[in-house]
């Protein structure tokens, strides 16, 4: 696919999606929650395969496999970025950036499928990091509808179940909390050292929490020690089912990237001075 | 016990060594005795810095100045590593310079300097992330003066060099990147959070991954644009170090940490569900 024909087509894809928000309200990402998110994951991920592998004629897998994607995708994210950089408000839910992620994303896809198939230099370099992004920032993408994260004030003696959300819904969760002590130490000039919190769970178990020491509730749930004020603690509940897909994206891009470092560009140095002689 | 009262004497000490490392690798047939100087004038300037974290008795990674530190000392690294492998010889005469330049804003505002270490910075990723970020800005220093030197001469052989620089740069931004974003799940509960510090780091990566693909398939059809992505990257990279903490979006950052407050717990309360 000609290049012309490439950046025409995605900034198209991101005007779509600019008239969405526009004419929209920001993305709706709570209807993909779980299983709705794992069932349009399945279908995204079968249907790219297939037509990595079997259509490549259509236009759609020759835009997405075209090298100029790469450069298309990856400045239209970078461009995301800046906005959300210089904005206070919170852009991520809207649907240029939703869209130009799954863009970005179904384009890593195929190109990690073309690759895996062909039998080129530095196939695992590229395998590794090309795979590690793809679950670590698909992990986040696909996972966020399936994260929650809330906020309980846990006094000592009292045993609490309710939590608060971002938006300020309360929630009751699935097991209470009791605080049972906790301990604040500062440095001479008043600001804070260390805060540890000491709770028991409804089922019995008694855990300390700390800044930096989470507590794994269930395979999912994590506890985390927010604050501490002097009549009461805030712990964070944070349940977060796809943080392991994230995880393994971030093993698999560190391996990349230090196979990255040791081969570096992998130019010869021959090759280099001829193109010096070109240029 | 070493304090910061002591650091102009070895930035001084470091800066003279590196000044005469520069000057040697200028003059032909004097690339070995450069190399020494630079050396030594790297152990200097690391021998404060060890000495420095023992009498603090927490790493000094907290503050913007103390990153600058780390950041004049891997610049001579990076610097020296380019030197010894393609023979720039005008390549220590810039980190010598861009080194002074941070040196001279430390020994300029010593205020900085403090020994507290909030909770949150209380972590075995501490160490590990700052030094690996600060290493891969150093790198990506080097590349973004090898991007400025391919306007004027043999662009190929500058962006070549670039290439490897920023394929190293690369790959220790990233490890920086994953090691925080570990961190981050271990400290606020998620790997991602879009915090302005987070965005702009993802924009410098963007950057960083924007060039490696143009160069890999386009090399001599894009050297401007190539020159031009670094130039960009390097000024984006500045303002994930410290720029961002100048805009109003990072009022609501929890990644400021040099003015430690006394309630820090309840500003992070705050600030978690502000995002």
């Amino acid at each position: 696919m000609k290049a012309a024909v490439t950046y025409k087509a995605w900034a198209a894809f991101v005007a779509v999606t600019a008239v969405c928000q526009t004419g929209l309200a920001d993305f709706p990402a709570d209807f993909f929650r779980f299983p709705v998110n794992a069932a349009v994951l399945l279908l995204w991920a079968v249907g790219l395969y297939v037509a990595c592998t079997e259509r490549r004629d259509w236009a759609v897998t020759r835009l997405l496999l075209a090298p100029h994607s790469t450069y298309a995708l990856l400045a239209a994210f970078l461009a995301a970025c800046l906005v959300q950089g210089f904005c206070s408000q919170r852009l991520t839910a809207t649907w240029w950036f939703v869209g130009i992620t799954a863009a970005l994303l179904s384009h890593l896809l195929c190109a990690t499928v073309r690759r895996a198939r062909a039998g080129r230099p530095r196939r695992v370099r590229f395998l590794l990091v090309h795979a590690g992004v793809l679950l670590a920032v698909g992990g986040g993408f696909w996972g966020a509808p399936d994260t929650q994260t809330v906020r309980m004030a846990l006094v000592p003696g009292q045993t609490e179940r309710r939590a608060v959300s971002p938006e300020g819904r309360v929630a009751h969760m699935s097991r209470g909390l009791q605080l049972l002590r906790f301990r604040t130490e500062t440095y001479p000039d008043g600001s804070p050292k260390r805060y540890e919190a000491d709770i028991r769970t409804d089922d019995g178990a008694e855990l300390t929490l700390a800044v930096n020491r989470p507590y794994a509730l269930t395979w999912k749930d994590r506890l985390y020690l927010m604050a501490t004020t002097p009549r009461y603690c805030v712990v964070e509940w944070v349940s977060q089912p796809w943080m392991y897909v994230q995880a393994a994206g971030i093993l698999l891009l560190a391996a990349g990237c230090v196979l990255l470092f040791v081969q570096g560009t992998g130019r010869k140095r021959k090759e280099e001075t001829q193109d010096d002689d070109m240029g | 016990m070493t304090t910061w009262d002591d650091f102009g004497a070895f930035a001084l000490t470091a800066l003279l060594l590196w000044a005469a490392g520069a000057v040697a690798a200028a003059l032909r047939r004097r690339a070995a005795l450069a190399a020494v100087l630079t050396a030594a004038g790297i152990c200097v300037y690391a021998a404060f810095i060890a000495a420095y974290w023992a009498g603090l008795q927490r790493p000094p990674l907290r503050t913007i100045g103390e990153t600058r530190l780390w950041y004049a000392l891997f610049i001579m690294v990076a610097g020296l590593a380019t030197f010894a492998r393609w023979r720039y010889r005008w390549i220590l005469a810039f980190t010598t310079v861009m080194a002074a330049v941070f040196t001279a804003m430390n020994l300029l505002r010593p205020e900085i300097h403090d020994q507290t270490l909030m909770p949150a910075l209380q972590s075995g990723w501490f160490v590990p992330h700052v030094t690996v970020y600060i290493f891969a800005y150093a790198v990506l220093g080097c590349a973004f003066l090898m991007a400025v030197a391919s306007l004027f001469s043999r662009p190929e052989r500058c962006l070549a060099t670039a290439d490897s620089l920023t394929c190293v740069g690369a790959a220790f931004l990233t490890l920086g990147l994953l090691s925080g974003a570990l961190w981050a799940k271990d400290a606020w509960g998620d790997y991602w959070s879009w915090d302005p510090k987070e965005t702009w780091a993802a924009a410098t990566w963007a950057i960083y991954l924007l060039y490696i693909h143009l160069r890999l398939r386009l090399r001599a059809r894009c050297r401007r644009l190539a020159a031009a992505l670094l130039i960009a990257g390097f000024a984006c990279l500045q303002m994930c170090w410290y720029g961002v903490n100048y805009l109003p979006a990072a009022k609501g950052s929890i990644h400021v940490y040099a003015q430690a407050a006394p309630q820090e717990g309840a500003v992070l309360s705050r600030i978690r569900f502000t995002l």
